[in-house]
C-alpha cells in the first residue's frame, strides 16, 4: 500500500519545476506591479504638490501679489506697471495716441496675433475721430466711462474687462489687445488671437476614399466647430479645462449628455484634473498621462484626424477630448476592435464593408505573425511546408549563411529603418525611396546570398500588411510586436510562436481603457457587439448602442 | 534612487536568465534532407556495400532487408545550375543500406550523407513482392507506423521486381516517388487503380487481421506502370499472389470504388466495342441460411457508347445500342467472374471487402465467422447482376 503511494510521487526534479512554474509567474507579477507603480509615482500628485510648495519662495509671493493688486486709474502708472511687466519682449508693442476728447490712451498688443483690421478700422478710428453725434455726445467730456465706451464708441462684439496686471498680461500674450484709458479704471481687451493658421484640408494620416474630406486642425476653436457643424444637436456637450501648470493650454472634452455614460465622464474629468505637467505640447501627451496601463504596448486612447470619426464615437457613448494645438482628438474609452475599424465601413455598404474589415484582421495577423512563422517552420517544422515547396525552399536557402531568424531581423530591420526614413524623406524622394529600398535592397540581397527570396515575400507582405491598419499608433504597436514574436519562433517555434499568443492575449484581457475592457466583444464575451465587430452588419440589424458602452440611450432607432 | 537601480539591475539579469536559454530543437531547413520515398527489397548487399563493408563498415546486422531511401533534393553547385539545363542530372538521390532493423537502416544514412534525412515528406513505400512473400508486413512497416514525423497519408505499393527499381525514373526532372503518388489520383481516368492504400488504413486492416490487396508494380528501363494488385493474406500478413489487371478491375467494380474508365468488349464479328464510365452504383446484399451466406452483388451503370469499330452499325438506333449494353454486361460478368474465383478458389482470400458487408449486414453472425473468415467466405456463394446502361454516344452518330 504504502508502496504503490510512493512509486506515485514524482522525482524532485518534477517539485523543482513546479517550484519554478510558481516563482515565475509571482516574480512577473511583482515585477510590473513596482514597474508600474515606479512609473505611475511620475505622474502621480502627491510628489508634485510638495515639490510646488517648496518652490513657492517669499519673493514669488510678493511678485504675486503685486500681480492681483486692481490698476489704479492712472493712466502714467498703470502703463507703466504693463510695461514693466512685458515690454522687454520685442513682439509686444504699445501704441499710444490721444483721443478725440483729448484723453490718453494707449493700445498694447503682440505683433502677429492680434487682429490688425479690427483694431485700427473699429477701434482706433472711432477714438481719434469723433464722428459720433453732437447730440448723444456727453455734456461733461471728462466723462467718458466704461460703459459709455463699451455702448457707443466701440463697435466690436469681443470686448472683456480686466481689473489686474496678471489678468492682462496673461490675456495680451495670447493675443487679445489691451485698450488703457486715462481715467477708467479697468482695461479693455478687445477681440482674440488671429494668428496666421493653417486652413482646413483632408486628414494626411487617415485618407478615405469615400467619407468627408475634412480634418481637424491645430485650433481648438475651430476643431470644436467642426464638430457642432455635423447636426442640429443639443446634446452634444463641449467642456472646457486648462492644462499646464507653466504654459496653460485650452482641453475641450466632448460628448452626447444623454448618451455617455456619467462614471465613464467623471473619470475622464478626474483624470484630466490630475495632468501635472508645465506643457502638453500635442494630444499624445495627454493620452499617455491618462492612460491605464503605462506598461502595455497597446495605446489606450485612439487618436483620429478625422472629425466624422469623432462623432461616430461620441454616438456610441464614447468621450472626446480636443487638445488646443493638436490636429488629433483623443477617443476613449478605446477597444482592439476600434483601431482596425475604419469609417468606411459604415459609408460603403455592408457586404463590401464586411469584407474589408475581415480583410484588415487577415493583415493584422500577418503583420505580427508572418516572419515568426517563417522562421519557425524553416527552423523547426519542415513537416508543415508541402513537400514541392520544401524542395524549392531548400534550393532557395542553399547560400544563405545565416539561421532564420538573422536572416528575417536583417531584413525586417532595414525595412523598419526604410519606413522611418520614408517619413522624413520630402515628398518628391519619397517614392523614389521606396523603389531603391524595397526593390533594389531587396533583389540585391537576394543576389548576394544574404537572405532567401522566400524571406523577401515574407517581408513585403508584413509591410504591406502592417499598412492596411488604419490606425497608424496601432501599426507601429505591431512592428514592435512582431519583433518579440520572431524571437519567441526563434527559441521555440511554433510552439513558441502560440505562447507568445497567449501571452499577449491575456495581457489584452486585462487590459482596460477607462475602465472598458480592451478586447471587449471577445471578453467578456457580448453576442449583441458582435454585429460590429468582425463583420459590419446592415444598419437595420445594429438598433443598439455598444453594450460594452452603457450608455445612458441604448436604442439608436425611436 | 539605490533602490531603483537594485530593482533595475534585478529585472535586468531576469531578461538575462531569459537570453541563457538558447535554442533548441531547431534545425535550419537547408541542412536537412527530405526523405520523400522507402523501397523495401530482399536483403542484398550492393556493390557499394560490400566495398564499404571491405573498407571496415560493418556492425552486428543480418541481411534481411534492403532499403532504398530516395531524398530530394539534390543539390546542385551554383555554376553547375547555370550550365547543367542539357546535363541530365537527377533530382533525387536513392541511398541503399542494408540490414534487419529499418530504424538503424534509416539511421545509418546519416553515417553516409552530411545533412540528416526527415521522415515528415514520405509519399511513397514501394516493398518488393518477394520480400512481402518473406515477411511480416506488420513487422516491416512497425516502425514507419510508430514513427511521429512520417504522416499517416504515406501510400504503400507492391513491387513485382526489385522494389528499389520502382524509385528510379528515366526522365529527367521526374521524381519517381512524386510520379508514383499523383498515379494513384489517376482513378477517374483509369479503374485498373485500386483506391490508395495509406499508412493509417494499412494499419487498422492489418490490426483487423482481414485479407487485403496493394497496388502492384511493374517497372522496366526507368519506367514504372501499375499493373494487378498483390494480394496479402490477413492471417499471416504476407504476400501470396497477385491479381492480374483485368481482375482488379472487376475488384474494383466489386468494391464500388469505380470513378471513371472504361469497359472495352468485341462484338461477334470481332470489332472493338468501349463503353464509358460515367457512373456506376454497386449494392452487395447479404443472405443468411442457417450456416450457408451468399452474397448477391448487383451492379449498376450508366455510361457512353464511345468506341464502335464496326462502322456499319449506327449508334442511333435503338436496337443496337441494347445489343451493345448486351456485350458490355457479358464482358463485366466475365470480369467479375474471373475475379471471384481468384479470390474463392485461388487465393482463399476475401479482398473485396464481403466480410465488412456482412459485418454491417448481419453483426450477430459475422461474429461467429469472423475468425475464419477467408475460409467461410471461400465456400459461400456469391452471384451477381449487372445493368449497364447506355445513356449517350458522344457528340457524332457514326
Amino acid at each position: 500500500m504504502w508502496q504503490t503511494i510512493v512509486s506515485y510521487i514524482p522525482d524532485w526534479i518534477v517539485f523543482v519545476q513546479a517550484l519554478v512554474l510558481l516563482i515565475v509567474p509571482i516574480i512577473i507579477y511583482f515585477t510590473s506591479k513596482w514597474l508600474q507603480s515606479a512609473l505611475g509615482s511620475l505622474t502621480s500628485e502627491g510628489t508634485t504638490t510638495e515639490n510646488k510648495s517648496e518652490e513657492n519662495t517669499p519673493e514669488d509671493g510678493k511678485a504675486e501679489a503685486e500681480d492681483n493688486a486692481p490698476f489704479t486709474g492712472e493712466y502714467v502708472t498703470d502703463l507703466a506697471s504693463i510695461k514693466n511687466r512685458i515690454a522687454k519682449n520685442c513682439d509686444v508693442h504699445f501704441r499710444e495716441f490721444t483721443m478725440a476728447n483729448g484723453k490718453k490712451a494707449a493700445i498694447i498688443y503682440v505683433e502677429g496675433l492680434y487682429d490688425k483690421e479690427l483694431i485700427e478700422v473699429q477701434v482706433m478710428k472711432s477714438l481719434m475721430f469723433d464722428d459720433v453725434e453732437e447730440t448723444e455726445k456727453p455734456s461733461d467730456e471728462t466723462k467718458i466711462t466704461k460703459t459709455y465706451l463699451m455702448n457707443k464708441m466701440l463697435p466690436i462684439s469681443e470686448i472683456r474687462e480686466a481689473l489686474n496686471l496678471q489678468q492682462v498680461v496673461s490675456d495680451i500674450l495670447v493675443g487679445s489687445t489691451a485698450m488703457l484709458i486715462d481715467g477708467i479704471v479697468e482695461v479693455l481687451l478687445l477681440g482674440s488671437a488671429t494668428g496666421k493658421t493653417r486652413s482646413i484640408e483632408e486628414p494626411l494620416s487617415e485618407g478615405l476614399l469615400r467619407g468627408p474630406r475634412i480634418g481637424f486642425t491645430e485650433i481648438l476653436s475651430d476643431n470644436t466647430a467642426i464638430l457642432r457643424r455635423h447636426g442640429k444637436n443639443e446634446s452634444l456637450e463641449l467642456i472646457k479645462f486648462q492644462v499646464g501648470t507653466r504654459a496653460k493650454k485650452d482641453l475641450v472634452v466632448a460628448y452626447m449628455n444623454d448618451i455617455v455614460n456619467s462614471e465613464l465622464l467623471e473619470e475622464v474629468k478626474r483624470r484630466i484634473e490630475s495632468i501635472n505637467m508645465d506643457y502638453l505640447p500635442e494630444s499624445g501627451y495627454v493620452e499617455q498621462l491618462i492612460e491605464d496601463n503605462s506598461l502595455s504596448p497597446f495605446q489606450q486612447a485612439q487618436n483620429t484626424e478625422r472629425p466624422d470619426r469623432v462623432i461616430n464615437s461620441l454616438l456610441e457613448g464614447r468621450v472626446a477630448i480636443l487638445l488646443d494645438g493638436s490636429p488629433f482628438a483623443l477617443i476613449v474609452p478605446v477597444t482592439f476592435s476600434m483601431l482596425l475599424q475604419s469609417p468606411e465601413d459604415y459609408y460603403e455598404r455592408w457586404i463590401p464593408g464586411t469584407l474589408l474589415r475581415m480583410l484588415r484582421f487577415l493583415a493584422t495577423f500577418f503583420a505580427l505573425f508572418a516572419p515568426a512563422l517563417y522562421i519557425s517552420f524553416i527552423s523547426y517544422h519542415p513537416g508543415l511546408i508541402p513537400t514541392k515547396l520544401v524542395m524549392s525552399i531548400i534550393e532557395a536557402r542553399q547560400g544563405v549563411p545565416f539561421p532564420s531568424l538573422i536572416e528575417a531581423l536583417i531584413m525586417e530591420t532595414s525595412i523598419e529603418i526604410l519606413r522611418e526614413a520614408g517619413v522624413r524623406l520630402p515628398k518628391p524622394i519619397g517614392p523614389a525611396m521606396g523603389i531603391v529600398g524595397g526593390l533594389i535592397i531587396g533583389d540585391a540581397a537576394v543576389n548576394a546570398g544574404l537572405v532567401s527570396p522566400f524571406l523577401v515575400i515574407v517581408v513585403a507582405v508584413t509591410a504591406i500588411s502592417s499598412f492596411a491598419i488604419p490606425s497608424y499608433s496601432a501599426g507601429i504597436t505591431l512592428r514592435l510586436l512582431r519583433f518579440l514574436a520572431m524571437f519567441c519562433a526563434a527559441v521555440l517555434g511554433a510552439y513558441g510562436t502560440v505562447l507568445f499568443f497567449l501571452l499577449l492575449f491575456s495581457h489584452l484581457v486585462k487590459l482596460k481603457s477607462f475602465g472598458v475592457p480592451y478586447i471587449s466583444p471577445i471578453s467578456p464575451y457580448r453576442l449583441d457587439d458582435w454585429k460590429d465587430f468582425i463583420f459590419r452588419l446592415p444598419f437595420k440589424v445594429m438598433k443598439r448602442r455598444p453594450l460594452l458602452m452603457k450608455t445612458k440611450d441604448s436604442d439608436r432607432k425611436k | 534612487m539605490d533602490s531603483m537601480k537594485r530593482y533595475f539591475v534585478f529585472a535586468l539579469s531576469i531578461l538575462l536568465v531569459l537570453c541563457l536559454t538558447g535554442c533548441w530543437g531547431n534545425k535550419e531547413i537547408e541542412d536537412l534532407s527530405v526523405n520523400v520515398g522507402l523501397a523495401l527489397d530482399v536483403g542484398e548487399e550492393s556493390e557499394l556495400e560490400q566495398e564499404l563493408a571491405k573498407e571496415g563498415d560493418s556492425y552486428p546486422k543480418k541481411n534481411l532487408i534492403t532499403a532504398t531511401l530516395q531524398t530530394v533534393p539534390v543539390l546542385a553547385s551554383k555554376n553547375e545550375q547555370q550550365s547543367s539545363t542539357s546535363k541530365s542530372s537527377a533530382m533525387y538521390l536513392n541511398t541503399e543500406e542494408t540490414g534487419d532493423s529499418v530504424f538503424q537502416l534509416y539511421r545509418q544514412y546519416s553515417l553516409r550523407r552530411y545533412r540528416p534525412i526527415i521522415g515528415h515528406h514520405l509519399k511513397v513505400i514501394v516493398i518488393s513482392s518477394e520480400l512481402s512473400r518473406k515477411m511480416d508486413l506488420e513487422k516491416l512497416l512497425k516502425f514507419i507506423l510508430r514513427d511521429n514525423d512520417i504522416r499517416p497519408s504515406c501510400l504503400v505499393l507492391i513491387s513485382k521486381g526489385k522494389a528499389s527499381e520502382a524509385l528510379v525514373s528515366s526522365q529527367t526532372g521526374d521524381i519517381p516517388s512524386f510520379h508514383l503518388r499523383s498515379m494513384v489520383e489517376n482513378q477517374f481516368r483509369n479503374n485498373k487503380i485500386l483506391a490508395p492504400m495509406i499508412l493509417t488504413k494499412l494499419d487498422g486492416i492489418m490490426n483487423s487481421g482481414s485479407s487485403f490487396v496493394l497496388q502492384n508494380l511493374v517497372s522496366a528501363k526507368g519506367e514504372v506502370e501499375f499493373a494487378g494488385a498483390g494480394v496479402i493474406k490477413g492471417e499471416t500478413n504476407k504476400w501470396i499472389g497477385t491479381l492480374n489487371e483485368h481482375e482488379v478491375e472487376g475488384l474494383t467494380w466489386i468494391k464500388g470504388e469505380i470513378e471513371g474508365g472504361l469497359i472495352k468488349t468485341y462484338d461477334k464479328s470481332g470489332e472493338v466495342l468501349a463503353y464509358e464510365i460515367k457512373s456506376a452504383k454497386t449494392k452487395i446484399k447479404t443472405k443468411v441460411h442457417g450456416n450457408d451466406i451468399s452474397f448477391h452483388v448487383s451492379i449498376e451503370s450508366d455510361g457512353r457508347l464511345i468506341e464502335n469499330w464496326d462502322t456499319s452499325q449506327v449508334p442511333t438506333d435503338d436496337k443496337f445500342l441494347k445489343e451493345a449494353e448486351g456485350y458490355f454486361e457479358e464482358e463485366l460478368k466475365e470480369m467479375l467472374h474471373k475475379t471471384i474465383h481468384k479470390m474463392q478458389d485461388v487465393y482463399h482470400v476475401d479482398v473485396a471487402g464481403f466480410g465488412n458487408k456482412l459485418r454491417i449486414q448481419h453483426p450477430k453472425v459475422w461474429k461467429t465467422v469472423k475468425k475464419d473468415w477467408d475460409e467461410t467466405f471461400s465456400q459461400s456463394d456469391i452471384t451477381y447482376d449487372v445493368k449497364l446502361t447506355i445513356t449517350d454516344y458522344g457528340s457524332s452518330s457514326k
